[in-house]
């Protein structure tokens, strides 16, 4: 049998359905009868009096080094939990385990109210570091999983090789193991990293002055909800854009031809 | 001929569990005496389950044993020195190739020299060259191994196996997960090696070769050494009724 072409209506189809969502949307916001004003959210952005960075910016700044700080923990606590999982040693594993499951299925929301309300006020936790500490250890849980099945996944001959070639047991870990480990992290990694991002709005309820805050600041001043919010989706999304190309820039750089 | 590897009464027990759970245990070596001198070329010959892998395996202290005493090039495992300094004595060549898949052929034999050896970038890398050459792939040390078919991968793992020096080499099925046609690139690299000099441990399935190469063959089952003979005698007449048997079942 013969590769066959595709028949062009299927593309027709596709393009059928785009277009009847697209009219959907488009009756949507034509029904809203809105009066749309982005203008004033102008200094928000960039406040022009004192020529500094507006609320919506100082948000962003916040919201970045948030995240950048609970990625980073959470992958360094992650990828320690991932390998206590897999010890042998009982107390250590099954406390891995409890934590992980305690992390991934709890909402993040109670996660933070305990970290900043109880845990907070017991040892005077700023809501910053509160909430960089939740979502560390929330990044972890999953790290830990996705370092776990990476791990497991690995080839055993591989270590042998390794180990018959006389290589200790760093070197082995350094120089053969990790480089594949982390190639099989890495896409599951990215999708994790974005979504932390995201997820990073909920320490706004702490009152941690990042994007979202900001948000909820200026549309409690404007009432102008839909434009401030859509503005602010629109830089949760450049962040997140500029994340997910660079993880596709390494993953096409780490594989293999 | 100096000795180079002995075990002595080393005996290996695996226990598994079956379908209805119940325990079993499976003696992998039973007793097990073997000597090897410089220049031994011993090919292990046997049913799958008789030990031959496990063998080879425990030399390089890949497998910990139950009881007995293993003595390689002069150290003897005893828990005393790491293992990975005593690994430095052999080398082995695996089944599957277990290359490194991030790395270029060139930079998976250079590796050992590098971190065992501690030679400098250049200098490992021109031994690699060298290695490739004498392996016949000079002109694929920048490829990936995925990009080199079965035997020109098992090519470049015995150029990173030689890399190390090894006072013994040690190959488990080295052929078995090649295309028959590519067999002989293996065998043919094999052989030039024990013309050499260079002392071996050959698990194999191909008789031909082994014919061939060795200098003994040694038939195993249930981890013992049934028959141990050169050969000619080995291959024509077969003292024991299991090699008999064996024989007959693979030549047909």
């Amino acid at each position: 049998m013969h590769d066959r072409r595709l028949a062009w209506y299927w593309s027709l189809l596709s393009l059928l359905v785009l277009s009847a969502a697209a009219w959907f949307m488009f009756k949507s916001f034509s029904y809203l009868d809105y009066d749309w004003d982005f203008a004033f959210l102008k200094d928000y952005l960039w406040d022009s009096v004192n020529n500094a960075p507006g609320l919506i910016l100082q948000g962003l700044w916040v919201t970045l080094k948030v995240s950048l700080l609970s990625i980073v923990w959470g992958t360094i606590i992650g990828v320690m939990v991932g390998a206590f999982m897999m010890a042998r040693e009982p107390v250590l594993k099954w406390f891995s385990v409890i934590f992980v499951d305690v992390f991934r299925n709890t909402p993040v929301l109670v996660q933070l109210y305990v970290m900043y309300f109880i845990v907070g006020t017991a040892i005077e936790m700023d809501p910053e570091t509160a909430g960089i500490v939740t979502l560390s250890l929330f990044c972890a849980a999953y790290v830990a999983e996705i370092f776990r099945g990476a791990v497991l996944e690995f080839e055993k001959g591989q270590i042998d090789a390794a180990k018959s070639m006389g290589l200790s047991p760093l070197q082995i870990a350094y120089h053969v193991a990790a480089p594949q480990v982390l190639r099989r992290m890495l896409p599951a990694l990215v999708g994790q990293f974005v979504s932390l991002v995201k997820d990073s709005s909920l320490v706004s309820v702490i009152s941690v002055a990042d994007l979202t805050k900001s948000a909820l600041n200026i549309v409690s001043v404007s009432f102008k909800s839909f434009e401030t919010w859509f503005v602010v989706a629109i830089l949760y999304c450049i962040v997140n854009t500029i994340l997910s190309s660079y993880g596709r820039y390494l993953e096409r750089r780490l594989r293999v031809s | 001929m100096k000795k180079l590897i002995s075990l002595e009464n080393v005996s290996k027990t695996f226990t598994t569990r079956d379908r209805s759970n119940a325990k079993i245990t499976v003696k992998v070596l039973d007793g097990l005496n073997l000597d090897i001198y410089e220049g031994d070329v011993l090919c292990l010959i046997g049913p799958s389950g008789s030990g031959k892998s496990t063998c080879l395996r425990t030399i390089n202290a890949l497998e910990t044993i139950d009881s007995g005493r293993i003595e390689v090039c002069g150290h003897i495992y005893d828990g005393k020195k790491p293992l990975h300094k005593i690994r430095q004595e052999t080398a082995m060549v695996f089944q599957r190739f277990e290359l490194f898949p991030h790395l270029t052929a060139l930079q998976n034999v250079a590796l050992g020299p590098r971190l065992v050896q501690k030679k400098s970038k250049a200098e490992a890398e021109s031994m690699g060259e060298d290695l490739l050459k004498r392996v016949g792939l000079s002109n694929q040390a920048h490829k990936y191994p995925q990009q080199l078919s079965g035997g020109q991968q098992q090519r470049v793992s015995i150029a990173r196996a030689l890399a190390a020096n090894p006072k013994v080499l040690l190959c488990d099925e080295p052929t078995s997960a090649l295309d028959p046609e590519l067999v002989h690139e293996v065998t043919d690299i094999l052989q030039v090696l024990a013309r050499e000099g260079m002392t071996m441990m050959i698990v194999t399935h191909e008789m031909r070769f082994a014919r061939n190469v060795a200098t003994e063959c040694l038939f195993l089952e249930g981890g013992r050494i049934v028959e141990r003979a050169r050969p000619q005698a080995f291959f024509d007449q077969p003292q024991h009724a299991r090699l008999k048997t064996f024989l007959e079942t693979i030549s047909h």
